[in-house]
Protein backbone atom coordinates (compact mmCIF):
# COMPACT_ATOMS: atom_id res chain seq x y z
CA UNK A 1 0.00 0.00 0.00
CA UNK A 2 1.54 3.44 -0.70
CA UNK A 3 -0.43 5.38 1.86
CA UNK A 4 -2.18 7.66 -0.44
CA UNK A 5 -5.76 6.93 -0.70
CA UNK A 6 -8.98 8.49 -2.29
CA UNK A 7 -11.89 8.48 0.04
CA UNK A 8 -15.38 8.45 -2.29
CA UNK A 9 -18.17 7.94 -0.27
CA UNK A 10 -21.31 5.52 -0.77
CA UNK A 11 -23.30 8.76 -2.10
CA UNK A 12 -20.79 9.68 -4.49
CA UNK A 13 -20.50 6.29 -6.20
CA UNK A 14 -24.17 6.56 -6.36
CA UNK A 15 -24.30 9.58 -7.90
CA UNK A 16 -21.77 8.73 -10.77
CA UNK A 17 -23.26 5.32 -11.11
CA UNK A 18 -26.74 7.68 -11.77
CA UNK A 19 -25.26 10.37 -14.20
CA UNK A 20 -25.78 13.19 -11.88
CA UNK A 21 -21.69 14.02 -12.00
CA UNK A 22 -20.43 15.84 -14.53
CA UNK A 23 -18.09 16.96 -16.43
CA UNK A 24 -14.61 17.57 -14.12
CA UNK A 25 -15.48 16.27 -11.16
CA UNK A 26 -16.97 13.17 -13.15
CA UNK A 27 -13.71 12.51 -14.68
CA UNK A 28 -11.80 12.86 -11.26
CA UNK A 29 -14.15 10.18 -9.78
CA UNK A 30 -14.02 7.60 -12.62
CA UNK A 31 -10.39 7.50 -12.91
CA UNK A 32 -10.18 6.91 -9.30
CA UNK A 33 -12.72 4.23 -9.40
CA UNK A 34 -10.77 3.24 -12.29
CA UNK A 35 -7.29 2.35 -9.97
CA UNK A 36 -9.65 0.16 -7.83
CA UNK A 37 -11.10 -3.44 -8.63
CA UNK A 38 -13.80 -3.21 -5.22
CA UNK A 39 -14.77 -0.29 -6.29
CA UNK A 40 -14.82 -0.72 -10.19
CA UNK A 41 -17.36 -3.99 -9.41
CA UNK A 42 -19.38 -1.35 -7.08
CA UNK A 43 -20.10 0.82 -9.56
CA UNK A 44 -20.68 -1.86 -12.60
CA UNK A 45 -23.14 -3.37 -10.01
CA UNK A 46 -24.77 0.37 -9.67
CA UNK A 47 -24.66 0.79 -13.17
CA UNK A 48 -26.36 -2.39 -13.92
CA UNK A 49 -29.10 -1.71 -11.05
CA UNK A 50 -30.15 1.89 -12.48
CA UNK A 51 -32.50 0.10 -14.65
CA UNK A 52 -35.07 -2.45 -13.81
CA UNK A 53 -35.82 -1.58 -10.22
CA UNK A 54 -38.02 1.33 -10.89
CA UNK A 55 -40.19 -0.66 -13.39
CA UNK A 56 -40.05 -3.71 -10.88
CA UNK A 57 -43.47 -3.73 -9.64
CA UNK A 58 -45.33 -1.57 -12.25
CA UNK A 59 -47.27 -4.57 -12.94
CA UNK A 60 -48.71 -4.01 -9.40
CA UNK A 61 -49.84 -0.51 -10.55
CA UNK A 62 -51.26 -0.81 -13.58
CA UNK A 63 -53.76 -4.04 -11.73
CA UNK A 64 -57.18 -2.48 -10.91
CA UNK A 65 -57.63 -1.53 -7.40
CA UNK A 66 -59.30 -5.30 -5.54
CA UNK A 67 -62.58 -3.92 -4.19
CA UNK A 68 -62.11 -4.62 -0.29
CA UNK A 69 -59.12 -2.07 -0.64
CA UNK A 70 -61.43 0.48 -2.08
CA UNK A 71 -63.90 -0.22 0.66
CA UNK A 72 -61.21 0.14 2.66
CA UNK A 73 -59.74 3.47 2.19
CA UNK A 74 -63.74 4.38 2.24
CA UNK A 75 -64.51 3.38 5.52
CA UNK A 76 -67.11 0.87 3.93
CA UNK A 77 -65.46 -2.44 4.80
CA UNK A 78 -66.47 -4.21 8.23
CA UNK A 79 -62.96 -4.44 9.93
CA UNK A 80 -60.81 -6.83 8.78
CA UNK A 81 -60.05 -10.34 9.55
CA UNK A 82 -57.09 -11.88 8.71
CA UNK A 83 -57.31 -14.97 7.40
CA UNK A 84 -54.93 -17.68 8.40
CA UNK A 85 -52.96 -17.55 5.31
CA UNK A 86 -50.74 -20.66 4.01
CA UNK A 87 -47.54 -19.31 2.81
CA UNK A 88 -46.18 -20.87 0.44
CA UNK A 89 -42.01 -21.32 1.22
CA UNK A 90 -39.89 -20.69 -1.55
CA UNK A 91 -36.90 -19.24 0.58
CA UNK A 92 -34.36 -17.76 -2.20
CA UNK A 93 -30.83 -19.25 -2.13
CA UNK A 94 -29.27 -15.37 -1.71
CA UNK A 95 -28.27 -14.70 1.32
CA UNK A 96 -27.41 -11.88 3.47
CA UNK A 97 -24.24 -13.52 4.01
CA UNK A 98 -23.07 -13.70 0.16
CA UNK A 99 -23.85 -9.78 -0.59
CA UNK A 100 -22.21 -9.51 2.59
CA UNK A 101 -19.31 -11.17 0.71
CA UNK A 102 -19.46 -9.57 -2.44
CA UNK A 103 -18.69 -6.56 -0.89
CA UNK A 104 -14.98 -6.73 0.88
CA UNK A 105 -12.87 -4.20 0.06
CA UNK A 106 -9.14 -4.95 -0.28
CA UNK A 107 -7.26 -4.63 2.79
CA UNK A 108 -4.23 -3.77 1.35
CA UNK A 109 -5.87 -1.47 -1.71
CA UNK A 110 -5.39 2.27 -1.63
CA UNK A 111 -9.10 3.09 -1.62
CA UNK A 112 -10.91 2.67 1.53
CA UNK A 113 -15.13 2.95 0.32
CA UNK A 114 -16.91 5.45 2.79
CA UNK A 115 -20.27 5.37 4.12
CA UNK A 116 -20.07 8.63 5.34
CA UNK A 117 -21.54 11.58 2.87
CA UNK A 118 -18.54 14.16 2.11
CA UNK A 119 -17.63 13.35 -1.48
CA UNK A 120 -14.12 12.65 -2.43
CA UNK A 121 -11.41 14.14 -1.51
CA UNK A 122 -7.84 14.15 -3.98
CA UNK A 123 -5.54 11.37 -3.77
CA UNK A 124 -2.68 13.92 -3.61
CA UNK A 125 -4.20 15.92 -0.81
CA UNK A 126 -4.11 13.06 1.77
CA UNK A 127 -1.73 12.73 3.47
CA UNK A 128 -0.65 9.20 4.71
CA UNK A 129 -2.11 8.03 7.95
CA UNK A 130 0.59 6.28 10.11
CA UNK A 131 -1.95 5.26 12.57
CA UNK A 132 -4.19 3.50 10.31
CA UNK A 133 -1.18 1.97 8.43
CA UNK A 134 -0.16 0.47 11.56
CA UNK A 135 -3.88 -1.05 12.26
CA UNK A 136 -4.03 -2.55 9.31
CA UNK A 137 -0.41 -4.12 9.36
CA UNK A 138 -1.74 -5.51 12.83
CA UNK A 139 -5.11 -6.65 11.74
CA UNK A 140 -3.61 -8.53 8.99
CA UNK A 141 -0.96 -10.63 11.48
CA UNK A 142 -4.19 -11.10 14.04
CA UNK A 143 -6.29 -12.20 11.65
CA UNK A 144 -3.66 -15.31 10.27
CA UNK A 145 -3.11 -16.15 14.29
CA UNK A 146 -4.72 -14.58 16.54
CA UNK A 147 -7.44 -16.64 19.42
CA UNK A 148 -11.16 -15.47 19.92
CA UNK A 149 -11.29 -12.28 22.05
CA UNK A 150 -7.56 -11.81 21.60
CA UNK A 151 -6.59 -8.63 22.14
CA UNK A 152 -3.61 -6.54 19.69
CA UNK A 153 -2.38 -3.29 20.44
CA UNK A 154 -1.22 -0.76 17.87
CA UNK A 155 -0.14 2.73 17.87
CA UNK A 156 2.24 5.19 16.36
CA UNK A 157 4.03 7.56 18.52
CA UNK A 158 2.69 10.85 18.62
CA UNK A 159 -0.17 9.91 16.18
CA UNK A 160 -2.38 7.93 18.42
CA UNK A 161 -2.89 3.98 19.26
CA UNK A 162 -5.70 1.38 19.41
CA UNK A 163 -6.37 -1.96 20.27
CA UNK A 164 -8.30 -5.08 17.94
CA UNK A 165 -10.04 -7.69 18.98
CA UNK A 166 -10.82 -10.54 17.13
CA UNK A 167 -14.54 -12.32 16.76
CA UNK A 168 -14.36 -16.03 15.68
CA UNK A 169 -14.11 -17.72 12.24
CA UNK A 170 -17.25 -18.43 10.33
CA UNK A 171 -17.51 -19.36 6.94
CA UNK A 172 -19.90 -17.02 3.97
CA UNK A 173 -21.88 -19.16 2.08
CA UNK A 174 -19.28 -18.03 -0.91
CA UNK A 175 -17.23 -20.38 0.63
CA UNK A 176 -14.51 -17.70 2.20
CA UNK A 177 -13.22 -18.26 5.30
CA UNK A 178 -14.00 -14.66 7.53
CA UNK A 179 -13.54 -13.16 10.74
CA UNK A 180 -15.13 -10.16 12.79
CA UNK A 181 -13.35 -8.26 14.31
CA UNK A 182 -14.07 -5.05 16.92
CA UNK A 183 -11.28 -1.82 16.86
CA UNK A 184 -10.94 1.28 19.63
CA UNK A 185 -8.80 3.72 18.46
CA UNK A 186 -7.54 6.75 19.92
CA UNK A 187 -6.43 9.87 17.55
CA UNK A 188 -5.71 12.86 19.35
CA UNK A 189 -8.99 14.03 21.45
CA UNK A 190 -11.03 11.80 18.70
CA UNK A 191 -12.31 8.29 20.06
CA UNK A 192 -13.30 5.61 17.36
CA UNK A 193 -15.18 2.60 17.83
CA UNK A 194 -16.28 0.33 15.00
CA UNK A 195 -17.05 -3.29 13.46
CA UNK A 196 -15.85 -5.00 10.80
CA UNK A 197 -15.95 -8.17 9.09
CA UNK A 198 -12.29 -9.77 6.87
CA UNK A 199 -12.70 -12.74 4.86
CA UNK A 200 -9.30 -14.21 3.36
CA UNK A 201 -9.39 -14.12 -0.19
CA UNK A 202 -8.37 -17.02 -2.82
CA UNK A 203 -4.71 -15.21 -2.59
CA UNK A 204 -4.53 -15.80 1.45
CA UNK A 205 -4.59 -12.31 1.87
CA UNK A 206 -7.74 -10.75 4.06
CA UNK A 207 -10.02 -8.15 3.22
CA UNK A 208 -11.85 -6.63 5.65
CA UNK A 209 -15.55 -4.01 5.40
CA UNK A 210 -16.11 -1.77 8.11
CA UNK A 211 -19.98 -2.53 8.87
CA UNK A 212 -21.94 0.93 7.77
CA UNK A 213 -23.00 2.74 11.05
CA UNK A 214 -20.72 0.82 13.27
CA UNK A 215 -18.96 3.36 14.82
CA UNK B 1 -60.15 18.24 5.41
CA UNK B 2 -62.99 16.69 5.61
CA UNK B 3 -63.61 12.57 6.27
CA UNK B 4 -64.85 11.98 2.17
CA UNK B 5 -62.37 14.36 0.97
CA UNK B 6 -59.80 12.34 3.02
CA UNK B 7 -60.90 8.83 1.66
CA UNK B 8 -61.19 10.01 -1.52
CA UNK B 9 -57.21 11.11 -1.35
CA UNK B 10 -56.52 7.95 -0.12
CA UNK B 11 -58.73 6.09 -3.15
CA UNK B 12 -56.43 8.07 -5.42
CA UNK B 13 -53.34 6.93 -3.42
CA UNK B 14 -53.93 2.82 -3.73
CA UNK B 15 -52.37 2.06 -6.93
CA UNK B 16 -48.86 2.89 -5.58
CA UNK B 17 -49.62 1.58 -1.61
CA UNK B 18 -50.15 -1.57 -3.47
CA UNK B 19 -46.75 -0.95 -5.41
CA UNK B 20 -44.81 -0.42 -2.13
CA UNK B 21 -46.30 -3.11 -0.03
CA UNK B 22 -46.03 -5.48 -2.39
CA UNK B 23 -42.49 -4.66 -3.04
CA UNK B 24 -42.01 -5.00 0.90
CA UNK B 25 -44.19 -8.25 1.22
CA UNK B 26 -42.81 -9.97 -1.59
CA UNK B 27 -46.34 -11.49 -3.10
CA UNK B 28 -49.72 -9.24 -4.07
CA UNK B 29 -51.66 -10.63 -1.42
CA UNK B 30 -49.98 -10.01 1.29
CA UNK B 31 -49.08 -6.76 -0.08
CA UNK B 32 -52.72 -6.12 -0.46
CA UNK B 33 -53.45 -6.82 3.51
CA UNK B 34 -51.16 -4.85 4.33
CA UNK B 35 -52.69 -1.74 2.81
CA UNK B 36 -56.39 -2.82 3.94
CA UNK B 37 -54.84 -2.54 7.47
CA UNK B 38 -52.59 0.83 6.81
CA UNK B 39 -55.87 2.28 5.31
CA UNK B 40 -57.75 1.25 8.42
CA UNK B 41 -55.64 2.62 10.90
CA UNK B 42 -54.92 5.71 8.46
CA UNK B 43 -59.15 6.19 8.77
CA UNK B 44 -58.99 5.71 12.64
CA UNK B 45 -56.23 8.07 12.94
CA UNK B 46 -57.18 10.79 10.42
CA UNK B 47 -57.39 13.61 12.89
CA UNK B 48 -53.36 13.22 13.50
CA UNK B 49 -52.45 13.48 9.32
CA UNK B 50 -51.20 17.09 9.08
CA UNK B 51 -52.98 18.79 6.97
CA UNK B 52 -50.63 20.14 3.61
CA UNK B 53 -48.21 17.38 4.09
CA UNK B 54 -47.80 14.61 2.10
CA UNK B 55 -50.61 11.96 2.40
CA UNK B 56 -48.74 9.26 1.01
CA UNK B 57 -45.80 9.80 2.43
CA UNK B 58 -47.57 9.37 6.15
CA UNK B 59 -49.10 6.10 4.27
CA UNK B 60 -45.35 4.81 3.79
CA UNK B 61 -44.52 4.86 7.53
CA UNK B 62 -48.21 3.80 8.31
CA UNK B 63 -47.39 0.52 5.94
CA UNK B 64 -44.23 0.02 6.91
CA UNK B 65 -45.05 0.23 10.75
CA UNK B 66 -47.70 -2.57 10.46
CA UNK B 67 -45.15 -4.72 8.16
CA UNK B 68 -42.57 -4.35 10.82
CA UNK B 69 -44.63 -5.70 13.49
CA UNK B 70 -46.09 -8.40 11.76
CA UNK B 71 -42.16 -9.53 10.50
CA UNK B 72 -41.73 -9.13 14.89
CA UNK B 73 -44.82 -11.33 15.43
CA UNK B 74 -44.02 -14.17 13.16
CA UNK B 75 -40.17 -13.74 13.54
CA UNK B 76 -39.25 -14.43 10.52
CA UNK B 77 -36.39 -12.26 8.88
CA UNK B 78 -36.87 -13.60 5.31
CA UNK B 79 -39.44 -12.80 2.53
CA UNK B 80 -41.21 -15.51 0.50
CA UNK B 81 -41.59 -14.99 -3.31
CA UNK B 82 -43.97 -17.29 -4.90
CA UNK B 83 -42.80 -17.55 -8.79
CA UNK B 84 -46.82 -18.21 -9.31
CA UNK B 85 -47.03 -14.67 -7.92
CA UNK B 86 -44.41 -13.53 -10.00
CA UNK B 87 -46.04 -14.87 -13.06
CA UNK B 88 -49.27 -13.47 -12.43
CA UNK B 89 -48.22 -10.19 -11.11
CA UNK B 90 -45.31 -9.90 -13.33
CA UNK B 91 -43.72 -6.06 -13.27
CA UNK B 92 -44.08 -3.72 -16.53
CA UNK B 93 -44.22 -4.89 -20.22
CA UNK B 94 -42.73 -7.57 -20.93
CA UNK B 95 -41.78 -6.57 -24.19
CA UNK B 96 -40.16 -3.13 -23.19
CA UNK B 97 -38.22 -5.86 -20.37
CA UNK B 98 -37.39 -8.01 -23.15
CA UNK B 99 -35.61 -5.00 -25.62
CA UNK B 100 -34.08 -3.24 -22.20
CA UNK B 101 -32.09 -6.90 -21.71
CA UNK B 102 -33.51 -6.27 -18.18
CA UNK B 103 -34.89 -9.33 -16.30
CA UNK B 104 -37.69 -7.94 -13.58
CA UNK B 105 -38.25 -11.22 -12.24
CA UNK B 106 -34.54 -11.45 -11.80
CA UNK B 107 -34.73 -7.72 -9.60
CA UNK B 108 -37.86 -9.04 -8.34
CA UNK B 109 -36.26 -11.84 -6.58
CA UNK B 110 -33.33 -9.88 -5.44
CA UNK B 111 -35.29 -7.00 -3.61
CA UNK B 112 -37.22 -9.70 -2.21
CA UNK B 113 -33.77 -11.59 -1.44
CA UNK B 114 -32.34 -8.33 0.67
CA UNK B 115 -32.33 -7.93 4.53
CA UNK B 116 -35.67 -5.69 5.18
CA UNK B 117 -33.53 -3.06 6.13
CA UNK B 118 -32.26 -2.25 2.83
CA UNK B 119 -35.56 -3.33 1.04
CA UNK B 120 -37.88 -0.77 2.65
CA UNK B 121 -34.96 1.90 1.84
CA UNK B 122 -34.59 0.81 -1.23
CA UNK B 123 -38.31 1.17 -2.58
CA UNK B 124 -39.11 4.11 -1.39
CA UNK B 125 -36.10 5.55 -2.96
CA UNK B 126 -35.49 3.63 -6.34
CA UNK B 127 -39.52 2.76 -6.70
CA UNK B 128 -41.54 5.51 -5.22
CA UNK B 129 -39.36 7.84 -5.83
CA UNK B 130 -39.31 9.77 -2.82
CA UNK B 131 -35.48 10.76 -2.65
CA UNK B 132 -33.31 10.40 0.16
CA UNK B 133 -34.15 12.78 2.42
CA UNK B 134 -37.58 12.20 2.61
CA UNK B 135 -37.24 8.27 2.63
CA UNK B 136 -34.90 8.96 5.93
CA UNK B 137 -38.16 11.26 7.29
CA UNK B 138 -40.23 8.12 6.32
CA UNK B 139 -38.64 5.43 8.13
CA UNK B 140 -36.91 8.16 11.17
CA UNK B 141 -33.16 7.11 9.63
CA UNK B 142 -30.49 9.61 9.81
CA UNK B 143 -29.67 10.39 5.90
CA UNK B 144 -26.08 8.74 5.68
CA UNK B 145 -27.79 5.08 6.94
CA UNK B 146 -30.47 5.19 4.32
CA UNK B 147 -27.59 5.98 1.85
CA UNK B 148 -25.45 3.31 2.61
CA UNK B 149 -28.57 0.95 2.54
CA UNK B 150 -29.68 1.89 -0.99
CA UNK B 151 -25.78 1.53 -2.15
CA UNK B 152 -25.84 -1.97 -0.27
CA UNK B 153 -29.00 -3.02 -2.10
CA UNK B 154 -28.25 -1.74 -5.53
CA UNK B 155 -24.47 -3.66 -5.25
CA UNK B 156 -26.79 -6.66 -4.68
CA UNK B 157 -28.90 -5.92 -7.06
CA UNK B 158 -26.48 -5.45 -9.77
CA UNK B 159 -24.43 -8.46 -8.94
CA UNK B 160 -27.79 -11.04 -9.26
CA UNK B 161 -28.50 -9.07 -12.84
CA UNK B 162 -25.10 -10.05 -13.64
CA UNK B 163 -25.20 -13.63 -13.11
CA UNK B 164 -28.96 -14.50 -12.43
CA UNK B 165 -27.87 -17.82 -12.01
CA UNK B 166 -25.89 -17.05 -8.85
CA UNK B 167 -26.36 -18.80 -5.88
CA UNK B 168 -28.59 -21.76 -7.19
CA UNK B 169 -32.14 -19.66 -7.66
CA UNK B 170 -34.49 -20.27 -9.68
CA UNK B 171 -35.15 -18.43 -13.00
CA UNK B 172 -38.71 -18.09 -13.75
CA UNK B 173 -39.86 -16.49 -16.78
CA UNK B 174 -42.79 -14.85 -16.88
CA UNK B 175 -46.17 -15.68 -19.00
CA UNK B 176 -48.65 -13.80 -19.78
Amino acid sequence: MNGNRTIISEETLLALADGELQGEEAAIIEAAVAQDPALREALRRLRLSSTGIAQAFDGTLNEPVPERLLAAARGTASPMRRQARHFRTMPWAWGLAASLATFAIGLGSSYLLFPASGGYVPAAEVPPDPLAARFEVTLQSALDNGKEDQIFPYASPDIGQGTIKLGGRFTMASGSECREFWRQETKGNAQLSDHGIACRGANGSWSMMILPGSS
Amino acid sequence: MGDADFSEQLVALLPKLRRFAHGLTGTADEGDDLVQSACERALSRAQQFLPGSRLDHWMYSILRSIWIDRIRQRGRREIFVDPIDLAEHSGGDLEAEVNAGIDLATVQRSIAALPDEQREALLLVCVEGVGYRRAAEILNLPLGTVTSRVFRARVAIGKAMEDPRAGGAQIIRMKR
